[in-house]
């Protein structure tokens, strides 16, 4: 439904609700009104009654919209006696009790009355009152009431009118630019001034729009980078086995290689797949409060004898701090592969040192560090800083960052004076 | 060793088959859970090998199945399912190895011998020393002693050592260890293995200038024990 469809429905309910209070207020004015006319009928009555019957004259308190009449004994006295205005002549006719009808004054104007009648000591007594007041006074209410409808009608048809043809061009922005997205336009953004609901609904999109466009941006490159990356192993192996068809003897060694080569490349699926599915979310669910001054001691058992029969020194510097919730078997990966990189850029007898805790593990080398330009480059799928020299996929830091991200912890890339310094902080 | 093999792929299942039979086995292939399972409840097998996804029951369902009807034969799984919780999900229903695909034939003849019913030396299991010809260990106070010497292994170190004598006379691969003794399951290219292996070496070898632990190229590790004397 359009907010201009959506401002006319609130007009038209508000009409509604404005005229059944209309015709409510004028009901419930109109009985206020006639219930007090009739008590002061019932006192004047009582009074011309009381005077009727000591002094014969219906002279009470004139006032000018107070009309008596009293028909005595009317089956012996066809008379009538009437103080201030005309009654109907078949009025005593009516039946005992409160009646609205209509009086002549003395200038010969008709007018609204509210008339009361009771028999009492075989007479008739009749009083009267005029209605012009209270119709007047309900007339000006109803004008008032009128004119407010009218100009209140007016006024907030023009602010939903003007409110909601307003929101209808912002949704109507907000539906061109996920249409353009749709067809593929990743790079297409929602500008809408302002502070309300809809800003919030487009910056999410937005926020969407760009984690879409940088998974696609990766998923473009990573494509690109597999097939690149796989034809090189797989020509090695497309050579390889050649040879092989035109050897009549089996080389072992050559087999060896072959099987190696295969390894490899399911080894770049095996960790492909593996940082797609961390990325996606949907390893996280193993997350554990984890000691890292146990997690360190584990970790320097396993990796220091490697650490120094590779040809480096080795240290391990832990501060106790509280546990720490992650997913263990995913840390120890990310630390896996810092290892690799620190040894496979620094130099044989430089020192490999861990700091684990309060809150952060740090893998700390020796090495020539990482460029400040190559920093965010580093961390992409399939990039290595000098591919000729390197052994490897490029996907290790890809997958460290990966790790950092499902535990929304901050991967610390550092150069400091004497080499790299590479880890995770918790938050 | 008569051995059930539940695998649906056309090239895999045969293949897998003709090689386990000439590896002198007694293989009956089946590529249907149901079957299978009625084979199970008549013949006598000493180990299965279930892929996990097959139709009519799927792996997972025939071993809780088998499992809960109190068979407990040694059970492998093969599958293209290898993350963790995947193994885990194995593991549970009563699997005692899991193998990832693709696989290598070595690595399969490993873990069938490891864990095949023959190669359990039940008497070792779940009790506080173990011994293997002059080498004895206190799993409870973490003790290696050869020829009643105290050797000073680390943790790893001892639990690499527990594991070779559960597995003597057999083969070991790389992945198994790292799989047992630091629950890895995956391909950490670093030495890992070699070099604690190395150190173990040296700890329990080198003093008696003899060799228990050789080296399968390119397969693993076969600890063979040395005579008491």
């Amino acid at each position: 439904m359009s907010a201009i469809r959506q401002a006319f429905i609130l007009i038209s309910i508000y009409s509604v609700v404005f005229i059944f209070c209309w015709v409510m207020s004028n009901f419930f004015i109109e009985r206020k009104i006639i219930e007090n006319i009739d008590r002061d009928l019932s006192y004047d009555l009582e009074g011309i009654s009381l005077l009727w019957q000591s002094q014969k004259t219906l002279a009470l308190r004139p006032s000018q919209d107070s009309y008596y009449m009293i028909i005595p004994n009317p089956q012996g006295y066809q008379g009538r006696i009437a103080e201030g205005a005309i009654f109907p002549g078949n009025i005593i006719f009516f039946p005992e009790g409160y009646h609205s009808t209509n009086l002549i004054a003395e200038n010969g104007t008709p007018f609204k009355a509210r008339t009361l009648i009771r028999n009492r000591d075989d007479n008739i007594y009749i009083a009267a009152k005029s209605l012009e007041t209270q119709i007047q006074i309900r007339r000006t209410i109803n004008e008032i009431f009128f004119f407010s409808a009218i100009f209140s009608l007016i006024f907030i048809s023009l602010v939903i009118i003007v409110v909601a043809r307003n929101t209808q061009i912002r949704i109507s922005k907000i539906e061109t630019s996920l249409n353009f997205i749709k067809s593929g336009r990743l790079k297409t953004r929602i500008k809408l001034d302002g502070d309300d609901d809809l800003v919030k609904v487009s910056n999410s999109i937005n926020q969407t729009t760009q984690q879409l466009e940088n998974l696609m941006g990766q998923f473009k490159n990573q494509s690109a980078n597999i097939a690149h990356d796989l034809k090189t192993p797989l020509t090695n192996l497309r050579l390889s086995l050649e040879k092989k068809i035109n050897t009549k003897k089996i080389n072992q060694k050559q087999i060896r290689d072959s099987i190696h080569q295969i390894d490899e490349i399911i080894n770049i699926f095996d960790t492909i797949i593996k940082i797609a599915k961390i990325q996606s979310g949907s390893e996280r669910k193993k997350f554990s409060k984890v000691s890292l001054n146990e997690f360190g001691k584990e970790i320097f058992e396993t990796y220091g004898p490697v650490i120094e029969d590779k040809g480096f020194i080795t240290s391990i510097n832990i501060v106790n701090g509280d546990k720490i919730k992650m997913d263990k078997d995913l840390v120890f990966i990310l630390i896996t592969n810092l290892i690799q990189n620190a040894l496979k850029f620094s130099k044989k007898g430089t020192m490999i040192a861990f700091d684990f805790g309060p809150d952060k593990i740090l893998i700390k080398d020796q090495g020539p560090g990482i460029p400040n330009s190559q920093k965010n480059k580093v961390i992409k799928p399939l990039y290595q800083i000098n591919k000729m020299k390197e052994e490897g996929l490029g996907l290790g830091l890809a997958m460290v960052k990966a790790i950092c991200e499902i535990h929304k912890a901050d991967l610390i890339i550092k150069n400091n004076s004497t080499g790299l310094v590479m880890g995770i902080k918790f938050k | 060793m008569r051995i059930l093999l539940l695998e649906d792929d056309a090239r895999l299942g045969p293949w897998l088959k003709k090689n386990l039979t000439d590896d002198g086995n007694i293989t009956d292939l089946f590529s249907d859970g149901v079957r299978a399972e009625l084979a199970i409840k008549k013949l006598n097998y000493e180990i299965l090998i279930i892929d996990r996804m097959t139709p009519g029951i799927d792996g997972l369902s025939l071993v809780k199945k088998i499992r809960s009807e109190g068979n407990n034969i040694p059970v492998i799984f093969l599958t293209a399912l290898n993350e963790i919780e995947n193994r885990l999900e194995g593991f549970e229903a009563g699997a005692d190895d899991y193998l990832a695909k693709p696989f290598s034939f070595d690595e399969l003849i490993s873990r069938i011998n490891a864990i095949s019913k023959r190669s359990i030396n039940k008497k070792r299991l779940n009790i506080e020393t173990i011994k293997s010809g002059d080498i004895e260990l206190d799993l409870i106070k973490r003790i290696c002693f050869r020829q009643k010497k105290k050797i000073d292994l680390n943790n790893k170190e001892l639990t690499l050592m527990e594991y070779f004598i559960r597995f003597e006379g057999k083969r070991v691969t790389k992945a198994m260890l790292l799989e047992l003794v630091w629950n890895i399951n995956f391909d950490p290219t670093t030495s890992i293995i070699e070099t604690h292996i190395s150190r173990l070496r040296s700890k329990i070898e080198k003093p008696f200038q003899d060799r228990l632990i050789k080296t399968v190229r390119g397969s693993g590790y076969v600890y063979t024990p040395k005579k008491n004397i």
